[in-house]
Protein backbone atom coordinates (compact mmCIF):
# COMPACT_ATOMS: atom_id res chain seq x y z
CA UNK A 1 0.00 0.00 0.00
CA UNK A 2 1.35 3.31 -0.64
CA UNK A 3 1.57 6.18 2.24
CA UNK A 4 -1.50 7.70 0.68
CA UNK A 5 -3.48 4.96 2.06
CA UNK A 6 -2.41 3.27 5.35
CA UNK A 7 -3.98 0.13 6.48
CA UNK A 8 -3.90 -0.08 10.38
CA UNK A 9 -4.27 -3.88 10.95
CA UNK A 10 -2.96 -3.74 14.57
CA UNK A 11 -5.79 -0.79 15.89
CA UNK A 12 -9.38 -2.19 14.72
CA UNK A 13 -10.65 0.47 16.54
CA UNK A 14 -8.48 3.28 14.62
CA UNK A 15 -9.63 4.01 11.07
CA UNK A 16 -7.93 1.81 8.85
CA UNK A 17 -7.89 3.73 6.21
CA UNK A 18 -5.69 7.16 7.27
CA UNK A 19 -6.65 9.13 4.63
CA UNK A 20 -8.26 9.37 1.65
CA UNK A 21 -6.50 7.28 -0.87
CA UNK A 22 -4.98 8.86 -3.86
CA UNK A 23 -5.02 5.97 -5.89
CA UNK A 24 -7.73 3.72 -5.72
CA UNK A 25 -5.97 0.83 -7.36
CA UNK A 26 -3.32 1.01 -4.20
CA UNK A 27 -6.01 0.19 -1.67
CA UNK A 28 -6.35 -3.59 -0.66
CA UNK A 29 -9.96 -4.11 -0.72
CA UNK A 30 -9.51 -7.41 0.27
CA UNK A 31 -7.85 -6.69 3.13
CA UNK A 32 -10.35 -4.90 3.95
CA UNK A 33 -12.75 -7.69 3.80
CA UNK A 34 -10.76 -10.18 5.33
CA UNK A 35 -10.84 -7.38 8.48
CA UNK A 36 -14.63 -6.55 8.62
CA UNK A 37 -15.96 -9.25 6.61
CA UNK A 38 -17.42 -10.71 9.89
CA UNK A 39 -18.95 -7.45 11.05
CA UNK A 40 -20.43 -6.58 7.79
CA UNK A 41 -21.78 -10.32 7.20
CA UNK A 42 -23.70 -9.88 10.78
CA UNK A 43 -24.94 -6.87 10.05
CA UNK A 44 -26.68 -8.09 6.89
CA UNK A 45 -28.12 -10.96 8.53
CA UNK A 46 -29.74 -8.69 10.91
CA UNK A 47 -30.92 -6.59 8.32
CA UNK A 48 -31.97 -8.57 5.66
CA UNK A 49 -31.67 -12.53 6.91
CA UNK A 50 -28.68 -15.40 6.72
CA UNK A 51 -30.03 -16.51 3.83
CA UNK A 52 -29.11 -13.17 1.85
CA UNK A 53 -26.37 -12.05 4.47
CA UNK A 54 -23.45 -13.57 2.33
CA UNK A 55 -24.81 -12.43 -1.14
CA UNK A 56 -24.97 -8.78 0.32
CA UNK A 57 -21.82 -8.30 2.33
CA UNK A 58 -20.53 -9.63 -1.19
CA UNK A 59 -22.24 -6.75 -2.89
CA UNK A 60 -21.32 -4.57 -0.56
CA UNK A 61 -17.48 -5.10 -0.53
CA UNK A 62 -17.69 -5.20 -4.71
CA UNK A 63 -19.46 -2.06 -3.96
CA UNK A 64 -16.32 -0.80 -2.03
CA UNK A 65 -13.77 -1.94 -4.40
CA UNK A 66 -15.77 0.66 -7.34
CA UNK A 67 -16.21 3.29 -4.76
CA UNK A 68 -13.12 3.19 -2.83
CA UNK A 69 -11.54 5.83 -4.75
CA UNK A 70 -14.62 8.35 -3.61
CA UNK A 71 -13.71 6.91 -0.06
CA UNK A 72 -12.55 10.34 1.91
CA UNK A 73 -11.24 9.17 5.11
CA UNK A 74 -13.58 11.57 7.25
CA UNK A 75 -14.60 8.09 8.85
CA UNK A 76 -13.34 4.39 9.98
CA UNK A 77 -13.75 2.53 7.28
CA UNK A 78 -16.02 -0.35 8.80
CA UNK A 79 -18.91 2.77 9.32
CA UNK A 80 -17.98 3.16 5.59
CA UNK A 81 -18.85 -0.82 5.03
CA UNK A 82 -21.72 -0.49 6.71
CA UNK A 83 -23.21 2.39 5.05
CA UNK A 84 -22.75 0.46 1.82
CA UNK A 85 -24.11 -2.69 3.22
CA UNK A 86 -26.95 -0.29 4.58
CA UNK A 87 -27.86 0.36 1.22
CA UNK A 88 -27.40 -3.06 -0.45
CA UNK A 89 -29.49 -4.55 2.19
CA UNK A 90 -32.13 -1.81 2.05
CA UNK A 91 -32.11 -2.71 -2.05
CA UNK A 92 -32.78 -6.48 -1.21
CA UNK A 93 -35.34 -5.77 1.22
CA UNK A 94 -37.45 -4.16 -1.23
CA UNK A 95 -36.48 -6.64 -4.07
CA UNK A 96 -37.44 -9.87 -1.97
CA UNK A 97 -40.59 -7.91 -0.57
CA UNK A 98 -38.96 -9.17 3.12
CA UNK A 99 -39.39 -8.62 6.69
CA UNK A 100 -36.86 -7.58 8.96
CA UNK A 101 -35.30 -10.90 10.73
CA UNK A 102 -36.03 -11.24 14.59
CA UNK A 103 -33.13 -9.92 16.93
CA UNK A 104 -32.59 -12.77 18.93
CA UNK A 105 -31.80 -13.16 22.64
CA UNK A 106 -29.25 -16.13 23.80
CA UNK A 107 -30.41 -16.24 27.43
CA UNK A 108 -27.36 -18.58 28.09
CA UNK A 109 -25.67 -15.70 27.99
CA UNK A 110 -27.65 -13.88 30.92
CA UNK A 111 -26.81 -17.05 32.95
CA UNK A 112 -22.97 -16.32 32.34
CA UNK A 113 -22.88 -13.27 32.66
CA UNK A 114 -24.43 -13.23 36.28
CA UNK A 115 -25.84 -9.82 35.39
CA UNK A 116 -27.86 -8.64 38.29
CA UNK A 117 -28.75 -5.58 36.62
CA UNK A 118 -30.32 -6.47 33.71
CA UNK A 119 -32.51 -9.52 35.56
CA UNK A 120 -35.25 -7.17 35.55
CA UNK A 121 -35.60 -7.06 32.05
CA UNK A 122 -38.29 -9.95 30.42
CA UNK A 123 -35.86 -11.28 27.34
CA UNK A 124 -39.29 -13.10 25.87
CA UNK A 125 -41.18 -9.60 26.04
CA UNK A 126 -37.86 -7.50 24.93
CA UNK A 127 -38.05 -9.80 21.90
CA UNK A 128 -41.20 -9.29 21.27
CA UNK A 129 -40.84 -5.71 21.74
CA UNK A 130 -38.11 -5.41 19.31
CA UNK A 131 -40.17 -6.94 16.48
CA UNK A 132 -42.62 -4.81 16.96
CA UNK A 133 -40.27 -1.61 15.59
CA UNK A 134 -40.66 0.62 13.01
CA UNK A 135 -38.05 0.07 10.54
CA UNK A 136 -36.20 3.84 11.26
CA UNK A 137 -36.33 2.51 15.35
CA UNK A 138 -34.81 -0.96 14.38
CA UNK A 139 -31.89 0.45 12.57
CA UNK A 140 -30.70 2.30 14.85
CA UNK A 141 -30.83 0.10 17.51
CA UNK A 142 -28.74 -2.31 15.86
CA UNK A 143 -26.07 0.09 14.23
CA UNK A 144 -25.67 1.52 18.00
CA UNK A 145 -26.45 -1.41 20.42
CA UNK A 146 -25.13 -4.45 18.54
CA UNK A 147 -22.98 -3.32 16.18
CA UNK A 148 -21.63 -0.51 18.89
CA UNK A 149 -21.04 2.67 16.53
CA UNK A 150 -21.33 5.81 17.78
CA UNK A 151 -24.41 8.38 16.94
CA UNK A 152 -22.04 10.17 14.69
CA UNK A 153 -21.44 6.95 12.94
CA UNK A 154 -25.05 5.72 13.11
CA UNK A 155 -26.17 8.79 11.64
CA UNK A 156 -23.25 8.22 8.46
CA UNK A 157 -24.19 4.90 8.08
CA UNK A 158 -28.28 5.59 7.99
CA UNK A 159 -27.90 8.82 6.34
CA UNK A 160 -29.59 10.85 8.60
CA UNK A 161 -28.26 13.45 10.78
CA UNK A 162 -26.76 12.83 14.17
CA UNK A 163 -30.00 14.66 16.15
CA UNK A 164 -32.42 12.05 14.38
CA UNK A 165 -30.01 9.27 15.60
CA UNK A 166 -30.54 10.47 19.26
CA UNK A 167 -34.10 10.99 18.78
CA UNK A 168 -34.70 7.60 17.33
CA UNK A 169 -33.00 5.91 19.69
CA UNK A 170 -34.88 7.66 22.36
CA UNK A 171 -38.31 6.49 20.95
CA UNK A 172 -37.17 3.27 20.39
CA UNK A 173 -35.96 3.02 23.99
CA UNK A 174 -38.96 4.10 25.22
CA UNK A 175 -41.09 1.61 23.32
CA UNK A 176 -38.97 -1.01 24.31
CA UNK A 177 -38.93 -0.02 27.92
CA UNK A 178 -42.92 0.59 27.70
CA UNK A 179 -43.39 -2.83 26.49
CA UNK A 180 -41.57 -4.21 29.10
CA UNK A 181 -44.03 -2.52 31.77
CA UNK A 182 -41.11 -0.01 33.09
CA UNK A 183 -43.55 2.95 32.99
CA UNK A 184 -45.72 1.22 35.13
CA UNK A 185 -43.27 -0.10 38.17
CA UNK A 186 -43.36 2.01 41.23
CA UNK B 1 -34.45 21.20 28.32
CA UNK B 2 -36.03 18.09 28.96
CA UNK B 3 -33.35 15.84 31.21
CA UNK B 4 -35.82 12.56 29.98
CA UNK B 5 -34.97 12.88 26.68
CA UNK B 6 -31.20 12.82 27.22
CA UNK B 7 -31.20 9.85 29.64
CA UNK B 8 -30.57 7.42 26.80
CA UNK B 9 -27.81 9.95 25.48
CA UNK B 10 -26.26 9.38 29.26
CA UNK B 11 -26.22 6.23 29.22
CA UNK B 12 -24.70 5.97 26.04
CA UNK B 13 -22.10 8.52 26.79
CA UNK B 14 -23.26 10.88 24.18
CA UNK B 15 -23.48 14.18 26.05
CA UNK B 16 -20.80 16.59 26.59
CA UNK B 17 -19.53 16.73 30.38
CA UNK B 18 -21.49 19.59 31.36
CA UNK B 19 -25.06 18.38 30.50
CA UNK B 20 -24.12 14.68 31.78
CA UNK B 21 -23.67 17.00 35.02
CA UNK B 22 -27.32 18.50 34.68
CA UNK B 23 -29.52 14.87 33.67
CA UNK B 24 -27.02 12.78 36.12
CA UNK B 25 -28.14 15.47 38.91
CA UNK B 26 -31.94 15.09 37.49
CA UNK B 27 -32.07 11.94 38.22
CA UNK B 28 -30.72 11.33 41.27
CA UNK B 29 -33.44 14.11 42.49
CA UNK B 30 -36.65 12.49 40.63
CA UNK B 31 -37.21 9.09 41.66
CA UNK B 32 -38.84 8.06 38.26
CA UNK B 33 -36.26 9.66 36.02
CA UNK B 34 -33.69 6.88 38.07
CA UNK B 35 -35.98 4.40 37.65
CA UNK B 36 -35.52 4.99 33.86
CA UNK B 37 -32.04 5.40 33.45
CA UNK B 38 -31.80 2.19 35.04
CA UNK B 39 -34.14 0.72 32.87
CA UNK B 40 -32.41 2.41 30.02
CA UNK B 41 -29.06 0.84 31.15
CA UNK B 42 -30.05 -2.73 31.40
CA UNK B 43 -32.09 -3.01 28.41
CA UNK B 44 -28.82 -1.65 26.51
CA UNK B 45 -26.59 -4.03 28.46
CA UNK B 46 -29.24 -6.98 27.28
CA UNK B 47 -28.84 -6.02 23.60
CA UNK B 48 -25.30 -5.71 23.55
CA UNK B 49 -24.46 -8.73 25.28
CA UNK B 50 -27.18 -10.98 24.64
CA UNK B 51 -27.71 -10.84 20.87
CA UNK B 52 -27.15 -13.88 19.24
CA UNK B 53 -24.38 -13.54 16.31
CA UNK B 54 -24.65 -15.07 13.35
CA UNK B 55 -21.47 -17.45 12.38
CA UNK B 56 -20.30 -15.18 8.83
CA UNK B 57 -20.22 -17.43 5.74
CA UNK B 58 -19.11 -16.66 2.51
CA UNK B 59 -15.65 -14.78 2.84
CA UNK B 60 -13.42 -16.98 0.44
CA UNK B 61 -16.40 -16.24 -2.05
CA UNK B 62 -16.49 -12.55 -1.47
CA UNK B 63 -12.56 -12.55 -1.86
CA UNK B 64 -12.56 -14.81 -5.12
CA UNK B 65 -14.87 -12.00 -6.53
CA UNK B 66 -12.92 -9.43 -5.60
CA UNK B 67 -10.16 -10.52 -7.07
CA UNK B 68 -11.56 -10.43 -10.16
CA UNK B 69 -11.68 -7.17 -10.21
CA UNK B 70 -13.95 -4.09 -9.49
CA UNK B 71 -17.16 -5.76 -11.32
CA UNK B 72 -19.45 -3.33 -13.71
CA UNK B 73 -21.79 -1.79 -11.92
CA UNK B 74 -25.14 -4.19 -13.18
CA UNK B 75 -27.13 -1.92 -15.13
CA UNK B 76 -31.04 -1.08 -14.23
CA UNK B 77 -33.99 -3.30 -15.39
CA UNK B 78 -35.56 -0.51 -17.84
CA UNK B 79 -32.17 -0.61 -19.58
CA UNK B 80 -31.54 -4.30 -20.07
CA UNK B 81 -34.89 -5.04 -21.01
CA UNK B 82 -34.33 -1.93 -23.39
CA UNK B 83 -30.76 -3.03 -25.51
CA UNK B 84 -32.72 -5.93 -26.94
CA UNK B 85 -35.72 -3.85 -28.51
CA UNK B 86 -33.13 -0.92 -29.53
CA UNK B 87 -30.88 -3.48 -31.23
CA UNK B 88 -34.71 -4.29 -32.68
CA UNK B 89 -35.18 -1.23 -34.02
CA UNK B 90 -31.85 -0.53 -35.42
CA UNK B 91 -31.84 -3.26 -37.71
CA UNK B 92 -35.44 -2.44 -38.79
CA UNK B 93 -34.63 0.99 -39.13
CA UNK B 94 -31.58 0.18 -41.42
CA UNK B 95 -33.78 -2.15 -43.54
CA UNK B 96 -35.85 1.05 -43.95
CA UNK B 97 -33.13 2.72 -45.17
CA UNK B 98 -31.35 0.40 -47.82
CA UNK B 99 -34.21 -1.50 -49.06
CA UNK B 100 -35.56 2.01 -51.41
CA UNK B 101 -31.95 1.33 -53.01
CA UNK B 102 -32.19 -2.20 -52.90
CA UNK B 103 -35.51 -2.67 -54.76
CA UNK B 104 -35.84 0.25 -56.77
CA UNK B 105 -39.40 1.11 -57.60
CA UNK B 106 -41.01 4.54 -59.64
CA UNK B 107 -41.88 6.04 -56.10
CA UNK B 108 -38.78 5.50 -54.62
CA UNK B 109 -36.92 6.65 -57.52
CA UNK B 110 -38.57 9.97 -57.32
CA UNK B 111 -37.36 10.51 -53.92
CA UNK B 112 -34.41 9.55 -54.58
CA UNK B 113 -33.75 12.19 -57.50
CA UNK B 114 -35.05 15.34 -56.15
CA UNK B 115 -33.29 17.65 -55.01
CA UNK B 116 -30.34 16.22 -56.05
CA UNK B 117 -30.46 14.05 -52.79
CA UNK B 118 -27.64 11.28 -53.43
CA UNK B 119 -29.32 7.61 -53.59
CA UNK B 120 -28.14 7.15 -49.88
CA UNK B 121 -29.96 9.95 -48.54
CA UNK B 122 -31.78 8.31 -45.61
CA UNK B 123 -35.26 7.75 -46.27
CA UNK B 124 -37.15 10.39 -43.80
CA UNK B 125 -35.38 13.33 -45.73
CA UNK B 126 -36.26 11.90 -49.40
CA UNK B 127 -40.02 11.52 -48.17
CA UNK B 128 -39.46 15.29 -47.06
CA UNK B 129 -38.30 16.00 -50.47
CA UNK B 130 -40.97 13.88 -52.21
CA UNK B 131 -43.84 16.13 -50.10
CA UNK B 132 -41.93 19.17 -51.65
CA UNK B 133 -42.66 17.77 -55.50
CA UNK B 134 -46.31 18.19 -54.36
CA UNK B 135 -46.09 21.49 -53.36
CA UNK B 136 -46.57 23.56 -56.27
CA UNK B 137 -44.81 26.67 -54.90
CA UNK B 138 -41.71 24.32 -54.40
CA UNK B 139 -40.21 23.31 -57.96
CA UNK B 140 -38.35 20.37 -58.79
CA UNK B 141 -34.63 20.08 -59.54
CA UNK B 142 -33.25 18.11 -62.06
CA UNK B 143 -29.15 17.52 -61.43
CA UNK B 144 -27.28 17.22 -64.52
CA UNK B 145 -23.55 16.30 -65.28
CA UNK B 146 -22.40 18.54 -68.30
CA UNK B 147 -19.00 18.62 -69.70
CA UNK B 148 -19.23 22.85 -69.88
CA UNK B 149 -21.72 24.29 -67.85
CA UNK B 150 -21.64 27.99 -69.49
CA UNK B 151 -22.24 26.13 -72.61
CA UNK B 152 -24.77 23.90 -71.62
CA UNK B 153 -26.47 26.81 -70.37
CA UNK B 154 -26.56 28.22 -73.79
CA UNK B 155 -28.30 24.99 -75.48
CA UNK B 156 -30.89 25.37 -72.92
CA UNK B 157 -31.54 28.89 -73.16
CA UNK B 158 -31.65 28.28 -77.08
CA UNK B 159 -34.45 25.92 -76.45
CA UNK B 160 -35.90 28.14 -74.56
CA UNK B 161 -36.05 31.14 -76.86
CA UNK B 162 -37.85 28.68 -79.11
CA UNK B 163 -40.37 28.20 -76.87
CA UNK B 164 -43.44 30.47 -76.47
CA UNK B 165 -44.13 31.75 -72.70
CA UNK B 166 -41.04 29.78 -71.77
CA UNK B 167 -38.87 31.73 -69.66
CA UNK B 168 -34.61 30.74 -67.99
CA UNK B 169 -33.16 32.13 -65.17
CA UNK B 170 -29.65 31.33 -63.82
CA UNK B 171 -27.58 31.21 -60.71
CA UNK B 172 -23.61 30.64 -60.82
CA UNK B 173 -22.62 28.97 -57.32
CA UNK B 174 -19.08 28.10 -57.76
CA UNK B 175 -18.66 25.55 -60.38
CA UNK B 176 -22.60 24.47 -59.99
CA UNK B 177 -25.27 26.61 -62.30
CA UNK B 178 -28.57 26.26 -61.26
CA UNK B 179 -31.09 27.19 -64.02
CA UNK B 180 -34.94 27.98 -63.36
CA UNK B 181 -37.15 27.04 -66.19
CA UNK B 182 -40.64 28.23 -66.41
CA UNK B 183 -42.34 26.48 -68.67
CA UNK B 184 -45.94 26.75 -70.14
CA UNK B 185 -48.63 24.41 -69.33
CA UNK B 186 -48.68 23.51 -72.89
CA UNK B 187 -44.90 23.03 -73.92
CA UNK B 188 -44.31 20.90 -70.94
CA UNK B 189 -44.36 17.25 -73.41
CA UNK B 190 -42.09 19.46 -75.68
CA UNK B 191 -39.33 20.18 -73.13
CA UNK B 192 -39.27 16.77 -71.69
CA UNK B 193 -38.65 15.66 -75.21
CA UNK B 194 -35.86 18.07 -75.15
CA UNK B 195 -34.45 16.77 -72.01
CA UNK B 196 -34.80 13.52 -73.58
CA UNK B 197 -32.67 14.30 -76.17
CA UNK B 198 -30.04 15.52 -74.20
CA UNK B 199 -29.73 12.79 -71.89
CA UNK B 200 -29.33 10.39 -75.43
CA UNK B 201 -25.96 11.96 -75.43
CA UNK B 202 -23.21 9.58 -74.33
CA UNK B 203 -20.22 10.19 -72.21
CA UNK B 204 -18.27 10.11 -75.41
CA UNK B 205 -20.98 12.35 -77.19
CA UNK B 206 -20.54 14.71 -74.22
CA UNK B 207 -16.74 14.78 -74.81
CA UNK B 208 -16.97 15.53 -78.64
CA UNK B 209 -20.02 18.25 -78.02
CA UNK B 210 -18.93 19.63 -74.49
CA UNK B 211 -22.78 21.46 -74.89
CA UNK B 212 -24.55 17.95 -74.65
CA UNK B 213 -25.69 17.23 -71.25
CA UNK B 214 -24.46 13.94 -70.07
CA UNK B 215 -27.90 11.46 -70.00
CA UNK B 216 -29.51 11.67 -66.54
CA UNK B 217 -30.52 8.73 -64.43
CA UNK B 218 -33.19 7.29 -65.55
CA UNK B 219 -35.34 8.50 -62.12
CA UNK B 220 -34.61 11.82 -62.63
CA UNK B 221 -36.49 11.84 -66.00
CA UNK B 222 -39.10 10.21 -64.69
CA UNK B 223 -39.50 12.68 -61.91
CA UNK B 224 -39.49 15.67 -64.72
CA UNK B 225 -42.02 13.73 -66.31
CA UNK B 226 -44.43 13.72 -63.45
CA UNK B 227 -43.86 16.97 -62.83
CA UNK B 228 -44.62 18.20 -66.12
CA UNK B 229 -47.86 15.58 -65.87
CA UNK B 230 -48.68 16.92 -62.34
CA UNK B 231 -48.80 20.89 -63.81
CA UNK B 232 -51.08 19.93 -66.70
CA UNK B 233 -53.76 22.01 -65.38
CA UNK B 234 -53.08 25.15 -67.30
CA UNK B 235 -50.63 26.66 -64.87
CA UNK B 236 -46.65 26.96 -65.84
CA UNK B 237 -44.13 24.94 -64.62
CA UNK B 238 -41.40 26.31 -62.96
CA UNK B 239 -38.48 23.23 -63.19
CA UNK B 240 -35.00 23.82 -61.63
CA UNK B 241 -32.15 21.96 -63.47
CA UNK B 242 -28.37 21.97 -61.60
CA UNK B 243 -25.73 21.94 -63.80
CA UNK B 244 -23.18 19.84 -62.77
CA UNK B 245 -19.42 19.62 -63.94
CA UNK B 246 -18.61 16.27 -65.59
CA UNK B 247 -16.15 14.68 -62.84
CA UNK B 248 -14.42 12.90 -65.96
CA UNK B 249 -13.80 16.31 -67.85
Amino acid sequence: LTSAATLNMQKPDMPILQEAPADPAAVDVEMLAREHYAAVYRFCARRVGVDLAADAAQEAFLTAQRAVGRFRGESRALTWLLGIANNECRRLARKHRLRPPEIELDPARHADSGDTESAIVNRNALQEALARLSAEHREVVILHEIEGLTYEEVAAVAGVPVGTVKSRLHHAMLHLRRALGGEERP
Amino acid sequence: MNEREDLKALVDGELDPIRAAEVRSAAEADPGLGRELADLHAISQVLRTETIQAEPVGLEETLVALRRGPARKRMPFFVRMALPVAGVATVLLGVAVLLPQLVPSQDVALRSASLGAPASAPAAESAAVAADLDDAASPAVWEVRVARVDQAESQLRSYVALMPGASIESVVAGDVREVVLTVPADQQERMVEVVRELGDATPEAAAASPARVRPAPAPEVDQFERASERSSTGEPRVVRVRLVPHPDR
